[in-house]
Formats: C-alpha cells, sequence, structure tokens
C-alpha cells in the first residue's frame, strides 16, 4: 500500500487500467485511507470470529441437484456481444 | 386525472369501485413520468408492456389484491425478463435478462404494474445520485441539492408523486438516507426478508431488497406482498412477518424505545431538540424511552468496515461483468485486453476506485490484516446490537441531522469526532435489522427523516412502531408538486 506500482498491481487483479494522472490521485487518497482503516485495526479482536454474513445461521446446507433454473441458449446467444453458431464468440487467438 | 397524492389504498379503492381503469391509471402515470424524462430519474419506460398488462387487468378485476394495477418503478439493479436491465452502468446497456428477480415477480403475481425502470448510483455504488451512467439525479424539491442514493431515481419518482412505490435495494443506507432526504417512507426490511435472487448484487452479505412509499400502511402492503423464503436465493429465510397490513397498527403498548445519547446529543441543535421534545411526546403517550449504551470506537469504525467489506465483495461480484458474455464489449487484441478495455471503458471512476480499495482488501498480504478484521469487528458490531436490543424493542437513530447538502458543498466534511452520524445506518446492514426511515422534520420543502431498527426478522415490530411514529408525527403522502 505504497505505491504507484502497487495501485497498478491491483488494478490489473481487477482487470482494469488506469491512466498515471488516475493512479495518482488514488495514491493521493491512500493516507486517508490508512488513517480511516486505523479506527477498525485498533480494535481488540482477540479470540473473536470473523463473521460472514448478519446471521450465524446462515444456510450452509447443499440443495438438490436439480434444476431450478434453465436459460435459453438463444437468449444467451441475443446477450452476447458476438456470437456464431451455438457459441459466444471473442477475439480469434489461435489462427 | 389527479392521481399523484393518493395512497396504494386510495388508488385501489378507485380501481375497484370503478371510478377509474387500471389502463387510464397507467397511462397517466405514463404521461407524468415522460414530464420528467430531462430529471435522469428514468432509465427505460416500459410503455408497451404496462399498457398491454393494464388492458389484460381491466378484464379480469381483482378486489382483494391490494396491489392490483397499482403502477410502480424497479430500481435498474432489478432483474426484469426481456426489459433491458442496465444497473445504471454503461458496461450493461444492452443487457436483457431472460428472468425476473424474485420480487419482481411477486410483484407481478399480485397484480401490480411495472411502467419502467429507475436510475442509481452505478451498480448501487454511491449515496449522492450522482454516478449514475445517464447523468446526474439532483433533489426533486432543489435541484442544487442532493437526492441521494444510491436508489436515486426510485425516491425522485416516490417522492414526486410520480408512482405510490417503487423497489430499491439497501447496502449501507441506499435506500433509508434518500428517504430522509426525501420527506418519504423507505424500508429495507430484514436481511434475507425478501429474496434477493435477480437483484444485481453489490456486496452479498449486506445488500436487501426494499422499497419506497409514502405512508406506512403502503409498505406494510408491499412487504406482504413480497416477504418469503425463496429456494434461489440461499441467504432468504421465512420471516416470522405476516399480514402486516392487518396488524400494521397492532403495536403493543409495551414496546421500548431506545436510543443512543451521544449520537442524539452529537446532532445540529435543532434536530437534536426535535428528537428530545418527540421522546418526551412518546414518554407522555405511555411509552418507555431509555438510552442505550453503545461503544463509540466501534461507530467510529463504521465507514471503514464498510469499506473493507463492501468495496471487496464487490470487487468480487462484478467479476463477470467483461463485456464478452452480455453488455458492452470493447476492442482488444485479445481476451485479457478485450475485459481489461470493456471494464475500464465500461464503469464510471466511483465504481473503479471502489474496486481498487476491494483489490487492496483482498489481495494476499491484507486479507488478514484488514478483511478478517473487518468481519472480526463486524461480529463485535453484530454482539453490541444484540445487547441493545436485549434492553429495547426499537432503536431510534438520525438518518440524517441536516437538510440534503448543496452539491457544490458535497465536499465539506463534518467535524471528524461526528463523521461517524454520515454512517450509522450501516448499523442495520452489518446485524440484518429491519431499519425503516420517515418523515420527521420538515425545513420548507426540504426535510430529515428519523430511523427505527428492530432485532433481525422482527419486521412487523419494526413496521408496527414507524406507523405510530407516522401517526405522532403526521407527515405522509406528502409530494413534490413543482
Amino acid at each position: 500500500m505504497n505505491n504507484k506500482k502497487y495501485y497498478k498491481e491491483l488494478a490489473e487483479d481487477c482487470m482494469l487500467s488506469f491512466t498515471d494522472a488516475e493512479i495518482d490521485e488514488i495514491v493521493a487518497k491512500e493516507e486517508n485511507l490508512k488513517k480511516e482503516f486505523e479506527n477498525v485495526l485498533k480494535i481488540d479482536t482477540t479470540n473473536v470470529k470473523p463473521l460472514f454474513y448478519p446471521y450465524d445461521d446462515i444456510h450452509t446446507y447443499l440443495r438438490d441437484d436439480e434444476e431450478i433454473t434453465v436459460i435459453d441458449q438463444k437468449v444467451i446467444l441475443n446477450n452476447a456481444p458476438t456470437a456464431t453458431g451455438d457459441f459466444v464468440t471473442i477475439k480469434k487467438v489461435v489462427k | 386525472m389527479n392521481y399523484k397524492k393518493l395512497s396504494i389504498i386510495e388508488l385501489h379503492e378507485k380501481l375497484v369501485n370503478k371510478e377509474i381503469t387500471v389502463s387510464q391509471l397507467t397511462q397517466a402515470v405514463l404521461t407524468e413520468a415522460k414530464k420528467l424524462q430531462s430529471s435522469n430519474a428514468i432509465n427505460k419506460l416500459v410503455e408497451d408492456k404496462a399498457l398491454l398488462l393494464a388492458k389484460e387487468l381491466d378484464n379480469n378485476i381483482d378486489q382483494n389484491t391490494l396491489l392490483y394495477g397499482i403502477p410502480y418503478f424497479a430500481k435498474d439493479n432489478f432483474a426484469t425478463k426481456d426489459i433491458e436491465t442496465t444497473s445504471s452502468s454503461n458496461i450493461l446497456k444492452g443487457y436483457v435478462p431472460p428472468f425476473n428477480a424474485t420480487s419482481i415477480t411477486k410483484l407481478a403475481d399480485n397484480k401490480a404494474v411495472l411502467v419502467g425502470k429507475a436510475a442509481l448510483d452505478e451498480l448501487g455504488m454511491g449515496g449522492v445520485g450522482l454516478y449514475s451512467c445517464n447523468g446526474v439525479i439532483t433533489n426533486p424539491a432543489d435541484e442544487k441539492r442532493l437526492v441521494g442514493g444510491s436508489s436515486s431515481g426510485s425516491a425522485y419518482l416516490v417522492a414526486k408523486g410520480i408512482v405510490p412505490f417503487a423497489t430499491g435495494s439497501d447496502t449501507g443506507d441506499s435506500i433509508r438516507k434518500p428517504a430522509s432526504f426525501n420527506n418519504i417512507v423507505g424500508f429495507k426490511p430484514s436481511y434475507g426478508a425478501i429474496s434477493r435472487y435477480g437483484l444485481l448484487p453489490y456486496s452479498p452479505s449486506l445488500d436487501t431488497v426494499g422499497f419506497f412509499t409514502r405512508n406506512v400502511t403502503d409498505m406494510a402492503i408491499v412487504c406482504d406482498a413480497t416477504f418469503g423464503y425463496d429456494n434461489k436465493d440461499a441467504t432468504s429465510h421465512h420471516n416470522d412477518s405476516k399480514d402486516i397490513y392487518q396488524n400494521i397498527n397492532d403495536l403493543d403498548k409495551n414496546t421500548k424505545f431506545g436510543y443512543i445519547k451521544k449520537v442524539i446529543d452529537d446532532l445540529t441543535e435543532t434536530t437534536r431538540k426535535a428528537y428530545y421534545e418527540f421522546f418526551e411526546l412518546l414518554k407522555s403517550k405511555g411509552y418507555v424511552v431509555e438510552e442505550v449504551n453503545f461503544n463509540q470506537d466501534l461507530l467510529n469504525a463504521l465507514s471503514a468496515i464498510y469499506k473493507m467489506i463492501s468495496y471487496s465483495e464487490s470487487v468480487s461480484t462484478n467479476s463477470n461483468l467483461d463485456g464478452i458474455k452480455f453488455g458492452q464489449r470493447a476492442e482488444g487484441a485479445d481476451y485479457v485486453e478485450i475485459i481489461t478495455n470493456s471494464r475500464t471503458q465500461g464503469f464510471g471512476n466511483e465504481v473503479k476506485q471502489r474496486f481498487i480499495v476491494g483489490a487492496l482488501n483482498l489481495n494476499k498480504e491484507n486479507q488478514t490484516v484488514y478483511l478478517n478484521k473487518a468481519k472480526q469487528v463486524r461480529r463485535l458490531i453484530v454482539q453490541e446490537l444484540k445487547e441493545v436490543f436485549a434492553k429495547t424493542d426499537i432503536l431510534i437513530i438520525p438518518p440524517t441531522d441536516k437538510v440534503p447538502p448543496l452539491i457544490s458543498e458535497m465536499k465539506i466534511k463534518t467535524a471528524p469526532e461526528k463523521q461517524y452520524l454520515d454512517h450509522i445506518l450501516t448499523l442495520a446492514n452489518f446485524n440484518g435489522s429491519p431499519s425503516i426511515t420517515i418523515p420527521f422534520i420538515k425545513e420548507h420543502k426540504l426535510g430529515i427523516g428519523i430511523n427505527l431498527s428492530a432485532k433481525p426478522k422482527n419486521d412487523l415490530l419494526c413496521l408496527q412502531a414507524a406507523k405510530m411514529f407516522e401517526d405522532i408525527i403526521g407527515i405522509k403522502n406528502e409530494i413534490v408538486e413543482y
């Protein structure tokens, strides 16, 4: 959390690209963000389990393996920016 | 036809008494909605579908279904079958879902008429109304001020009286803060009370489906229609709050109300005075109103925990927006470049900046230091709220302490020691409480709401208490006419 290269790598992780000016803007906000995060880091959480959902009794069962929703192939292909035959297509990379 | 001030019940009576037809009402709504196209509050009108449905409903009058023929807007992050759903993001332009969100299906089953899709801060990210890809949405009562968000268009359209209700989603305060900014009712039910299936996710551990109305009774009606377990949403639950409309006036006289003294004391002088006077009024009616304790360090950490958790979840849940399968695709030499360019061109700045902070928290080296820590503190918050609700039935908190800010002044910071007030509504997202904002104070055309939360899964109690408050406060069914 300390330099432009680091933020460019984070951008790559989420498949985004930023201009140098945009990265500078993000780096400029870093100090405020760190200061804000300190409000969390200073809280004593010894022996406290993380909570992933509001309730501990959230469902964790496995559903029966049955079809609930089926989307028509034609609808899927219609939503794709490009499609050929039965397939969604992207750039041909193997010639 | 001047229908705009009418509640759901009043419209229902006119429909079943044949004073108006569903077609006439739908046409009137569409006409009024078209006048607001420049507001950017509407992403899409579904005129043909709405009028066709209205005609069918006119041929099959249903006296027993309160939402029969009632027009509404859906926030544009609800999947609507065969209707473009963009979540106000350029990357989703052209996406037409092949299915309805469960809540949309339930509203259709109750014969409500979807008239269009309301704009939002892109993908639900932003509490201001400035981040829709289609342009800025401002407060309907004063265009120099914030409308709030992320459910900006829904709030705008209900406040203007275009429809009596609209769907919203609430991850941090996206229903309850705009409700306060617009003098309307905004309800975030318990987490999982309404299925999230078909709600485009922002942060699944916090996202909640809810509504805007102009009175609490109407809210009870839309909740009755949409609550319920859904096996398509693994986080939905069976909620015991049933027949809310029938029981809305039956609040237990022994209901206890609590408030956090420092929170009320930190409000502006006018708002603080109004709260303390209101507490005295409640006491004079025989209700118990007591101070409850809350660890201030946890309140001060709310904004950071929200960012750590929701931004991390958002970068993960939105990774499917890649320009490959649906939505807008940019050019590129290979699939990596295509995805990167599609996302870079398709998302607005606010979203991209949140994704970076999310990626920061998800980075291997930070997962324990930040994200896991935030989830541990989330448990402490939930425990603290459990203790609050062991002592009191309803927690009263201020959704905002001033009228909506001027857009030109939105970057003016509150005093550091009071900044936690801006994030206090997130409490109910962290623990899943039902939480409702209703109108409280009016300053000319603008207003300030009051918020009530109950123990998770006690939605009926929350709404009953809100109805009692509404009866005392006396502000409901107001619209912004000009």
